[in-house]
């Protein structure tokens, strides 16, 4: 969908057509985020009740979709800040258990239980040409727990840094490179095993 | 040359610190000293070399994932009722 002109230059369409326009767009940008049909949807409203009330502010400098958008990822990064302070977890802690099904005592890979990093061969970056790769990412990334998912969202998709994520979502940095790890961590993992797994070589 | 990889072993960090290091060097220039330590430590161990080569993959694999989201005409959709819902908050 491109925008025209004509629409970027005049003020802001009449909203009862937003729903049809954008809704949509909208709706797959928050589930590509939040990863939660309910969440999401959530989100479209209050991005398009908020625009509703803010639309003479809307200067027409950017498209009405970009404005849209710009809305919608500020609902997303309070959404991902109530879950951030939701439930105050010791990262540091569960980090360490985590890391124990991956490392021995003494922090050597646990390779000989196929915990190591396996050989996800020379071709790896044949699998970002297929599609089912990125399902698969998709579904790894919905494992995630939702706290470091969305720091790792707005890490990697929405490519922020960490002083700003910390910002947005009152975390200190050690809670980000925490968090950040663990979901590292994992993601890692859940692509070896559900992706490469049947490439990986023992080793 | 045995001697030389028992003192990298040494004196390097173990691979659960040195993972650890990785995952920060993503965000952050490591300190110097952090910087080598971890260098000599992949020196001799792949794992861990292979460890990063997969964060930045999956760094790689992230950023193509996003842009795809924008371009692709997937199948997700607004449901009927979330229309509705929205239609009458915008109305209300």
């Amino acid at each position: 969908m491109t925008n025209t002109t004509a629409e970027t230059a005049r003020t802001a369409s009449n909203p009862e057509t937003w729903i049809d326009r954008y809704g949509d767009y909208l709706f797959r940008f928050a589930i590509s985020r939040v990863r939660n049909g309910s969440v999401a949807e959530e989100l479209v409203q209050d991005t398009l009740v908020a625009a509703l009330q803010a639309r003479e502010r809307f200067a027409g400098k950017s498209s009405e979709r970009s404005w849209l958008t710009g809305i919608l990822k500020h609902k997303i990064i309070d959404h991902f800040r109530k879950m951030a302070r939701e439930q105050p977890v010791d990262d540091v802690q569960i980090l360490n258990a985590e890391l124990e099904a991956f490392f021995d005592q003494d922090g050597h890979w646990r390779a000989d239980a196929g915990m190591g990093p396996a050989d996800w061969g020379v071709d790896a970056s044949s699998a970002l040409q297929q599609k089912e790769f990125f399902s698969a990412l998709q579904q790894c990334l919905s494992k995630l727990p939702a706290r470091i998912a969305g720091v790792f969202t707005l890490r990697e998709l929405e490519e922020q840094d960490t002083e700003t994520i910390c910002k947005s979502l009152s975390l200190s940095p050690t809670n980000v490179w925490v968090m950040l790890h663990r979901a590292r961590v994992q993601l890692r993992r859940c692509l070896e095993v559900n992706w490469f797994g049947q490439k990986a070589k023992k080793t | 040359m045995n001697a030389l990889i028992n003192w990298i072993a040494k004196n390097t960090p173990s691979c659960k610190e040195a993972v650890k290091l990785a995952s920060y060097s993503m965000e952050h220039r490591l300190p110097l000293t952090r910087a080598i330590q971890l260098r000599l430590h992949m020196l001799i161990c792949d794992l861990c070399k292979r460890y990063l080569l997969q964060l930045r993959f999956l760094r790689l694999a992230m950023r193509r994932y996003s842009r795809q989201l924008e371009d692709q005409a997937s199948a997700a959709t607004l449901s009927v009722e979330a229309r509705s819902r929205i239609e009458r908050a915008l109305h209300s």
